[in-house]
């Protein structure tokens, strides 16, 4: 436990932690033999991979370091509370002597009696947001008084958030799932939820916003969802992911996909090779009209791309597409498709997620945020009386001090003080 | 082409953002120079009025050309980086650093403002879809804040090694300047870079925590300066070692700051 709870020990942990972090930082990681060779030389090469820095942050010895750093964490969380809770009594001070050697100290001669004075001490004191506990002896009164309690729990609630976060990171990277779907419009992905739950998963459509000079500013994709709650269609963006049932999916980026045609760009020619249409386009998953032409048409993906027709009587005709017009015009049918070019697919990154252990970090991230303030802005002030009865009047002596923030304390201490003075 | 056109153009180029930092030189230089005399402290500090409203144009500029608040790349982060540290050392600090601290901090700012034109892009209005979100404002704004106290406590603790070396009097005074501006920095950047940082993550890239070089450099940070902190705990450490704890953390953050550069990341755009 000693070595747990020792700062010397945490302060050389979150040495090594930051030196390994760095390296891990500067080495560019998961890369392979031959690209650490060409950036840093055979040598280091030889220490960057014996030494696991190709992949420093999956090293056995790094999440055993942070593990250790996660136990000092909940070790010190655990002394600290164990300490405040083996002082609940109210810590009274009874000797004068004992105020007298605090940061800030004050004694008056009120003639009130006893009573009257420990009441109208306490009164001051709450006016000033300080929580009051007395202690009546035969011949004094104590006071006990604090404000900000709390904030001497800070940075235990830091530390605990802490290894929350340590301890979520963990399961995360244990129990964790994450997939990126490589997906094009009208295909579809089964996921695996738990209970044997799958989330089915179609890419209905996708929308690429451009700015005037071309770059994407936003994009979209709709869902076809299909999960045992039924059918649904959800709109996901950048920092807008879908959520069901513990498991995400964002949608991560696009690219052009040359192996995957949208549709073709064809001439089109009569039976004699006379240009009808010089350019027009068709889509590979519906048909569009086309006047010129006089059927509606579609294209049809394949190793050979094909155009299917169909003419007002309702029949469907299949035509190849030729990538020239010579080859066409071996073909003896009345229609000739021509190539012009392929307009390729759009391509979308899809990134499926499961995190079990989310819960912890984000219970971890609202702690570290609580620990964090509470125990660098609020500092526990404390204040401590004790009313004597001395004849006539009443000898009130009184002291206090705070865990920081010493001149704010003071001028509060002044002004009670003050308020005290002007009791007499 | 009329005035605001031409400041316009001029405040676009990165012309006018440099041209504030070579004034902060020339102040530097007067400061250096004149140490406290009178006169030229009045000088000086009209000359760092000047540069703070030819910086503050710039970034007025660049807010109408952008329509939002610029804080999307290197240059918009250094540009309000060091308005707001130039506003704090007017403001509250130059009283307490005196001369030869404020020569460190307006060195610093002249510095990064006289090559920020090497990091200059283009005002846009549009962003790009991973920063299109209000976590952008959160986690850049308190990242910045928190670099400008930590900043300070750069300065207090190279000035405590400098009056320490040469035997000054009033180290404890600049040792609580640092720890005070450090904690302070400390707290903004755990709230701003970590906390904020991670939650946009997830939002965006489906992970709280990816080893990003930026992520894991801001890391490094973080742990030098929770090291500082709890140094001044342990016997012996306070002082001298955790004045250079704060150094090395003020170091490590201007190389977080441009590391997208040199190590790319998920972080690239920034």
């Amino acid at each position: 436990m000693k070595i747990l709870t020792s700062t010397k020990i945490a302060v050389l942990v979150m040495i090594v932690i930051a030196i390994l972090s760095l390296i891990g930082a500067i080495i560019p990681q998961g890369k392979n033999a031959d690209f650490y060779r060409v950036q840093f030389g055979e040598p280091f090469c030889r220490l960057i991979l014996s030494a696991g820095f190709d992949s420093i942050f999956k090293q056995t010895y790094f999440v055993a370091l942070l593990g250790f750093l996660g136990l000092m964490l909940l070790a010190c969380t655990i002394k600290r509370l164990r300490r405040e809770i083996a002082s609940k009594e109210p810590p009274f001070i009874e000797s004068i002597e004992g105020l007298r050697n605090l940061r800030c100290h004050h004694e008056v001669r009120l003639e009130l009696d006893r009573q009257e004075t420990t009441l109208h001490m306490i009164d001051i004191l709450k006016r000033k947001f300080y929580t009051t506990k007395v202690k009546s002896l035969s011949d004094s009164d104590l006071i006990y008084a604090s404000k900000f309690g709390f904030a001497r729990y800070g940075s235990s609630v830091l530390h605990f958030g802490l290894a929350l976060l340590v301890l979520g990171g963990m399961v995360i990277a244990r129990f964790g799932e994450r997939s990126t779907i490589q997906m094009h419009i009208g295909e579809s992905y089964d996921f695996a939820l738990k209970d044997g739950d799958t989330l089915s998963v179609t890419l209905s459509d996708f929308n690429v916003d451009l700015d005037r000079e071309g770059r994407p500013i936003g994009y979209l994709c709709e869902l076809e969802i299909l999960s045992s709650k039924g059918r649904s269609w959800e709109t996901i963006e950048v920092n807008k992911p879908f959520k069901h049932r513990g498991a995400e999916i964002y949608l991560e980026s696009y690219r052009p996909d040359p192996s995957f045609a949208a549709g073709y760009v064809v001439s089109v020619f009569d039976k004699d090779g006379n240009l009808v249409v010089p350019s027009l386009y068709l889509p590979c998953d519906q048909f569009v009209e086309s006047e010129a032409v006089g059927l509606t048409l579609s294209a049809q993906r394949a190793v050979v791309p094909a155009v299917l027709a169909i003419d007002e009587g309702g029949d469907l005709r299949t035509y190849p597409i030729y990538g020239d017009l010579d080859e066409a015009m071996e073909d003896t049918l009345p229609m000739k498709f021509v190539m012009i070019h392929q307009v390729p697919s759009l391509c979308v990154s899809l990134q499926f997620v499961k995190e079990p252990g989310e819960f912890l970090i984000i219970l971890g991230l609202a702690f570290i945020l609580a620990g964090t303030f509470t125990s660098l802005f609020l500092s526990h002030r404390r204040i401590w009386i004790i009313v004597t009865d001395e004849k006539l009047a009443r000898s009130v002596s009184f002291g206090g001090c705070s865990s920081k923030d010493q001149q704010s304390f003071l001028k509060e201490f002044e002004s009670i003080k003050a308020t005290v003075d002007e009791l007499l | 082409m009329n005035y605001f056109e031409i400041v316009s153009v001029a405040a676009v180029d990165g012309k006018l953002l440099a041209l504030a930092g070579w004034i902060y030189l020339v102040s530097v230089i007067l400061i250096s120079y004149c140490g406290i005399k009178r006169r030229c402290s009045v000088a000086s500090a009209g000359l760092i009025v000047i540069g703070l409203a030819t910086h503050l144009a710039s970034f007025v500029t660049r807010l109408i050309l952008c329509r939002r608040l610029p804080i999307a790349n290197l240059f918009e982060y250094i540009a309000l980086l060091t308005l707001i540290t130039v506003f704090v050392y007017l403001t509250y600090l130059k009283r307490l650093i005196g001369s030869a601290g404020s020569v460190i901090i307006l060195v610093v700012v002249a510095g990064l403002l006289v090559f920020s034109p090497y990091f200059y892009s283009a005002p846009s209005t549009s962003l790009l879809p991973a920063l299109r979100s209000y976590w952008l404002y959160i986690h850049v704004s308190l990242t910045v804040v928190s670099q400008v106290f930590l900043a300070i406590g750069f300065v207090a603790s190279l000035l405590y090694l400098i009056k320490h070396r040469l035997g000054g009097d009033d180290l404890s005074r600049l040792d609580r300047i640092a720890y005070r501006s450090i904690s302070i920095g400390f707290a903004f950047f755990t709230a701003g870079a970590l906390v904020a940082g991670s939650i946009w993550a997830k939002k965006a890239w489906g992970s709280y925590w990816s080893w990003d070089p930026k992520e894991v450099m801001s890391l490094v940070v973080w742990l030098v300066y929770a090291v500082y902190l709890h140094a001044r705990l342990v016997r012996g450490l306070a002082g001298v070692p955790t004045a250079l704890l704060s150094i090395l953390g003020f170091i490590l953050i201007i190389l977080t700051a441009i590391s997208t550069i040199f190590l790319g990341g998920l972080h690239s755009y920034s």
